[in-house]
């Protein structure tokens, strides 16, 4: 997060190590307040459970259950690329895992694909959020909700994998031109637990939604 | 100790060191971010105080005046918006914070430079597209924006909820600027339970800056979808529930009072040492109960929803755990008082503001005690008891705080001094002005005078005329001391380089500092705001680090 | 010897292997929690699913984003974090089920015992103002 012309370190640190140790509590931080804004979400999602266990059911029912199965493992399966091109960048000088980050993001892009095809099938089948439902089955209280709430938390994930991409491209080219060593790897650390994190939210939010 | 400077040298100091505006708008250097924000801030504050005077102006008269009603719907809505989310929220940490944070830690600078000034350019962005959202015709929901409403209203709600939603991002960016800072940049000998007091008070903040805002976050944008799009997550006829969004909403915005308040008990403890050239009575007691306070008040937000169809065992206990969060508050309040007792004091302006913040602190937050209560509470919410109640605190212990910080610190920033008997006159207009505005207030509302009505029964005419005289003197009380802080920017005497006799660690930089605050590191020996010894409180190494 | 340099010295000796093996296990437990959910368990089967995710997002935690070697504060943070979720979910869905039952939407589990089953308010038609009931059966 602190790059001077001179190098890596930043005035106000002593050693590159404070900076790393700052950087990588800095992004805990950060962490946490995504937490809070996708727990946001999942409380909204209890709390309406509560009222409707089983138009919550029955709507889930609804979802394509496959694709999103299919999204964990490619999600997970992504977080293992990135968790090894760190490893790569800190032991190799970076080539390696420049590949692994492009692999990486290949898989994301496949799970937002996924899921463009998924929204486009429930909208085919009449399954719009809220008010708007028109698949009779779920044109109920609880079913509205059920989907208006299923939107809203894969449609705030996907916004937060699109920036996840992006991320591990910059990280990509970073590492392409050997930017990263074991002295110096703090960006793509921070990278990397920014891509962690979006597979833990899924880590939750595939079972809420699809299996439960 | 004379406060005026008779050296005539001119050094580098922050703020001649670069010119022009690029070296101002692309500055990393918390010292001109700090300015930065005081400027933006204090633009807002003007807002805020202008939508003020307007309500106070209409409600002299029972019927129509001056404003349609829905004008004063979307008066009072964007008064409440601009000073909790523009003003309070920001004021103290952004300013101060900002400007202290480093100096009082032996740092050189915040831990992300880059993120600071992204967090301002933020903070005038949602400024921008609030002020755009006023412009368009604005909300008229009230700062609380509860559905039904807020998502029904034919009013440009929108960008204004847009605007506060940005403005959230630039709160969290600060508040993790400043826990990373505390955590890892304090100089060599800088235990924490050897940090000043306002870092406790502002690290306590920053905590619940980072958790509480998201929550914020998303609730807004629930809101804003269901407005523009209709999917009616909290419409009753579709399922939805009101009830959740006041959840969500006061998880947030109970903590958020605490965002506004900590900081100003953070600059009270600094100053009241300062001012009484005594050692804070209890140490630990100010600075565990900052994080008792910041740690229980995410236990209380139900106190907002008593008459709301909160279940009564939700009440019972939110009921009890917000008179829990008094008793930091009370601890605090004894410590302050105990610091005073038998203290040297140098009787200036920010003296004036101690004691008014103590007074106003012990009656706003009794009251706040006895709304806790949900038998009484039915009664008095909704009412003038709880505008009174929050607006003694906001503004009896907020304000008072901001003065008394801009007062103390204005030497150290600017490098000169205030006129001291415009100061002490205008804040005891400030003192009394305030008073006259708000305790009407409490009767009114006891009184059964409803809170955010545009008309009332002709028997509260003469509360209300009491209360819009004490805000024409607050606000010429204020108008006062904005000009002549503004005129001692430039005209101002020289100031000393410690011309309170401060033992504050910021005081052992130079006066106004430099762009790196140190050119060498200290080590820190000594306890912060320790009177009892004239010892050196640093020792600084030439180049050393740890 | 300082935080930050523990830190520094802890990720230099993760081996790979690591990475692998936490791999493994994730995608074992994410088929464990589909078949679950096919079995169809009710209650249970909803606590064995969160369980399971709960222990998948500590595996990602713990060792792909480093907190087995990362020390004091950053841990402190994520439980205060998810604490306080925790805290939210609770306290609003003890209110679901303690307040008064019609006080709950209409057409909720708790409102349906008290309110008559025709006339239930239905999902309006989209074209329709917000906040009116629908027409039609």
């Amino acid at each position: 997060m602190s790059e001077e012309a001179s190098g890596h370190l930043a005035e106000q640190f002593t050693t590159l190590e404070k900076q790393a140790h700052a950087s990588r509590l800095g992004m805990w931080v950060f962490i946490c307040t995504e937490i809070l804004l996708f727990g946001g979400l999942f409380v909204s999602y209890a709390y309406y459970r509560a009222m409707f266990p089983e138009e919550f059911r029955e709507a889930s029912r609804h979802l394509k259950t496959w694709i999103g199965t299919l999204n964990t493992f490619v999600l997970l399966t992504s977080s293992f690329t990135v968790a090894m091109s760190l490893h790569f960048a800190r032991t190799t000088r970076g080539r390696g895992a420049a590949g692994l980050l492009a692999l990486s993001i290949g898989l994301a892009l496949l799970f937002l694909a996924f899921k463009g095809y998924e929204y486009s099938q429930d909208f085919a089948e009449g399954l719009f959020p809220g008010r708007l439902v028109r698949e009779p089955a779920l044109r109920n209280p609880g079913g509205g909700i059920f989907l208006g709430l299923y939107y809203m938390m894969t449609g705030l994930h996907a916004i937060h994998v699109t920036i996840g991409i992006g991320v591990l491209a910059v990280m990509g080219v970073l590492a392409s031109r050997g930017a990263f060593s074991a002295h110096y790897d703090t960006p793509l650390e921070l990278g990397a637990m920014y891509w962690h994190l979006v597979d833990a939210i899924w880590i939750f939010l595939w079972p809420l939604l699809y299996l439960l | 100790m004379p406060p005026a400077a008779s050296e005539p040298a001119s050094p580098v100091t922050y703020l001649n060191a670069t010119r022009g505006v690029r070296a101002w708008l692309l500055t990393r250097d918390h010292k001109r971010i700090a300015l930065l924000f005081m400027a933006l801030v204090t633009l807002n504050f003007l807002l805020g105080g202008l939508f003020a005077m307007t309500l106070r102006v209409k409600l002299l008269f029972p019927g129509p005046f001056m404003i349609e009603p829905i004008t004063y719907n979307r008066i009072f809505t964007l008064h409440g918006v601009i000073m909790v989310w523009l003003f309070m929220i920001p004021a103290i940490p952004t300013i101060f914070g900002n400007f202290m944070l480093p100096l009082m830690l032996g740092a050189k600078d915040l831990a992300f430079p880059r993120l600071n000034l992204l967090s301002f350019y933020i903070y005038a962005i949602g400024s921008l597209v609030t002020l755009w959202g006023m412009v368009q015709g604005g909300a008229d929901t009230g700062w609380t924006f509860y559905t039904p409403y807020s998502t029904t209203t034919p009013t440009q709600i929108v960008p204004v909820l847009m605007g506060v939603f940005i403005v959230g991002f630039s709160t969290i960016l600060t508040g993790l600027n400043f826990i990373v800072t505390t955590h890892t940049l304090r100089a060599p000998g800088m235990k924490w339970m050897r940090m000043p007091l306002f870092v406790w008070g502002i690290y306590a903040t920053s905590v619940i800056q980072v958790l509480a805002t998201p929550v914020l976050g998303l609730v807004l944008l629930l809101v804003a979808f269901e407005h523009a799009f209709g999917w009616g997550l909290f419409d009753p006829a579709v399922g939805g529930d009101p009830l959740l969004f006041q959840h969500l909403f006061w998880f947030y915005s109970h903590p958020a009072v605490y965002i506004m308040v900590l900081p100003s008990f953070a600059v009270m403890s600094e100053v009241v040492c300062a001012y009484a050239h005594k050692n804070i009575f209890n140490y630990k007691a100010i600075a565990y109960s900052s994080l008792g306070i910041a740690f229980v008040g995410f236990f209380t937000w139900g106190h907002h929803m008593f008459v709301s169809g909160l279940s009564t065992f939700d009440s019972g206990v939110f009921g009890v755990l917000s008179m829990l969060v008094g008793i930091f508050t009370a601890i605090k309040v004894f410590n302050w008082v105990g610091t005073f007792y038998k203290g040297s004091i140098d009787f200036r302006a920010p003296v004036v503001y101690v004691l008014g913040l103590l007074f106003y602190l012990v009656f706003g937050g009794m009251t706040g005690i006895a709304v806790a209560t949900t038998s009484l509470d039915v009664h008095w919410n909704d009412t003038y008891f709880i505008v009174a109640h929050f607006h003694f605190i906001m503004v009896g212990v907020t304000i008072m705080a901001f003065l008394m910080g801009l007062h103390y610190w204005y030497p150290k920033m600017f490098g000169r001094l205030y006129p001291e008997r415009a100061a002490l006159v205008a804040s005891v207009v400030i003192a009394f002005g305030f008073v006259a505005t708000f305790l009407p207030q409490f009767l009114l509302g006891n009184g059964g005078m409803l809170r955010r009505y545009y008309s009332y029964p002709e028997k509260y005419q003469a509360l209300h005329v009491l209360s819009t005289a004490g805000a024409s003197l607050l606000f010429l009380g204020l108008a006062t001391v904005l000009t002549y802080l503004v005129v001692s920017l430039r005209w101002g005497e020289r100031a000393a380089h410690n011309p309170w006799g401060s033992k504050g660690f910021e005081w052992l930089s130079a006066t106004p500092p430099p762009p790196s605050n140190y050119e060498e590191l200290p080590r820190f020996t000594g306890e912060p705001h320790d009177y009892s010894t004239t010892e050196p409180q640093a020792v600084t190494e030439p180049g050393a680090p740890s | 010897m300082g935080l930050s340099e523990i830190e520094a010295r802890a990720s230099e000796r993760v081996s790979p292997l690591r990475y692998l093996v936490v791999f493994v296990a994730l995608v074992v437990l994410a088929a464990v929690s589909f078949g679950i959910s096919r079995l169809g368990l009710g209650v249970w089967g909803t606590v064995i699913s969160l369980a399971i995710a709960v222990i998948k997002a500590t595996l990602v935690v713990l060792f792909f984003m480093h907190l087995w070697e990362h020390q004091g504060s950053s841990r402190l943070a994520l439980a205060t974090a998810v604490g306080f979720v925790i805290l939210l979910m609770s306290v609003a869905v003890i209110d679901v089920f303690a307040r008064l039952p019609t006080a709950n939407s209409p057409g909720s589990v708790q409102a349906k015992k008290y309110l008559p089953q025709e006339g239930l308010p239905r999902v309006p038609e989209p074209n329709q103002e917000p906040g009116q009931m629908p027409v039609g059966p």
